[in-house]
């Protein structure tokens, strides 16, 4: 009789009466249907999930260590590039052993001294020639270096843009001030300033630093000019000593 | 005994003045170790022990920091006096005294230094470094205290109630 369509009508009725609920039961069983055939599954995606959770910590941890060894290689590059650029000088690298607990001093203590060939007067240096401060203090295998940012330091400076000249000096508030800054000198937010070899006590073009603030009272006799060390000098580790290097105190005529 | 542990204990702080105290700087600015131990002990176990422990500190921080023999056991002198003078009431006053001696002690330690550094012509003016340095470390210094103060208590208790039992 389904054959040759005599219950179709009755098929359609049915079909279209039942066919709602089916849907609706379909969908209320669905998920628990998913989760009876994916029981396996979840297991094993588990699984699988606490292998690639240890993989990430592997992977993590082996970038830690590709970036620390980038970095220590990256200091050490550095170090070599300050070694080429000031070719003709002799260094003794030096690690920082300890500072100066006392608040009114801006010393660090380095691992030479005497036995090294480190002298009093002698600059230091860290990567990019950049100026740490002068040894102050030497001991047969130790040595102190006063900071330039410490209140008895003066470095005979210029700026690298104009070469203007001043002296780069310490001061409690542990900012260094280029002072002597004469008012029609051309002095920019940003400017680079540089050791400028006169007076015999540095050699010349380390970096110090960058200018951070310039005064513009033109009442006062000089310009007031703030400089921020180039140098982390409240994170130095290693540092290099131009051994090489005489200071030469030059006396007035 | 106390002797077998404030000993060791001071060269410990000696050098954690000079190493691990200044990676933790505030503002550039660290407190007098030493100087604030040596004054939570005074306070907390009496005169007598700091009369020998105060000098012992002064001669092992001369060690290692970078100020001229003798400037830090000048600094620390009077709290090795102390047992002639008030070391008793010191005790006696509790937390209030010690932080009112820490002022005191923390003022004149600074200015000792400042003066050995003004003598050899590597200080800067005395306004500056008042203003700057020694005022905003009296405060480190007092804020130390409390940590140690209440440390140094502790230990103190249990002593007694070891020696009691």
């Amino acid at each position: 009789m389904s054959g040759i369509g005599l219950l179709r009508p009755v098929e359609d009725v049915s079909y279209s009466l039942f066919s709602p609920v089916e849907k609706l039961l379909r969908s209320a069983a669905e998920p628990i249907a998913d989760i009876v055939a994916n029981y396996g599954d979840v297991h094993d995606l588990t699984r699988e999930n606490d292998a690639l959770r240890a993989e990430n910590e592997r992977l993590e941890a082996e970038i830690a260590r590709l970036r620390g060894e980038a970095s220590r290689q990256k200091q050490l590059e550095r170090l070599l590039e300050t070694r080429n650029a000031l070719e003709g000088q002799t260094f003794a690298t030096a690690s920082v052993i300890a500072r100066d607990p006392s608040n009114l001093r801006r010393r660090v203590a380095i691992d030479v001294g005497r036995e090294d060939g480190v002298k009093k007067g002698m600059p230091v240096i860290t990567q990019g020639t950049t100026l740490v401060g002068t040894i102050s203090q030497v001991e047969d295998s130790h040595a102190w270096v006063t900071l330039v940012t410490d209140v008895d330091s003066a470095v005979s400076a210029l700026l690298l843009e104009s070469r203007d000249e001043g002296i780069v000096a310490g001061s409690y508030s542990r900012q260094l001030s280029l002072d002597f800054v004469a008012q029609n000198a051309t002095v920019n937010k940003g400017d680079t300033v540089l050791t400028s070899g006169l007076n015999g006590t540095y050699p010349k073009d380390l970096v110090i630093g960058k200018v951070t603030a310039v005064s513009t009272n033109r009442q006062e006799l000089f310009r007031s000019v703030t400089v921020e060390p180039l140098a982390s000098l409240s994170h130095l580790e290693i540092v290099l000593v131009m051994v090489s290097f005489e200071p030469t105190e030059v006396s007035p005529p | 005994m106390s002797y077998w542990i404030g000993l060791p204990l001071l060269v410990l702080v000696a050098l954690i003045e000079v190493s691990v105290l200044p990676m933790f700087r505030v503002y550039g600015l660290q407190p007098n170790l030493m100087l604030v131990l040596l004054i939570a002990w005074l306070a907390v176990r009496g005169a007598s022990e700091a009369f020998i422990l105060a000098p012992i500190g002064g001669v092992l921080l001369g060690f290692v920091d970078g100020a001229p023999a003798g400037t830090a056991l000048i600094g620390l002198a009077p709290l090795a006096f102390l047992h002639d003078l008030r070391g008793s009431q010191l005790r006696e006053g509790g937390l209030i005294a010690a932080i009112g001696f820490t002022i005191l002690m923390s003022f004149f330690y600074n200015f000792v230094h400042l003066s050995v550094f003004t003598l050899l012509g590597q200080a800067g003016e005395w306004g500056a470094a008042s203003v700057r340095i020694i005022v905003p470390t009296v405060f480190l210094n007092v804020m130390l205290l409390l940590p140690l103060y209440w440390l140094l208590t502790l230990t103190d208790r249990e002593r007694r109630q070891t020696v009691y039992i």
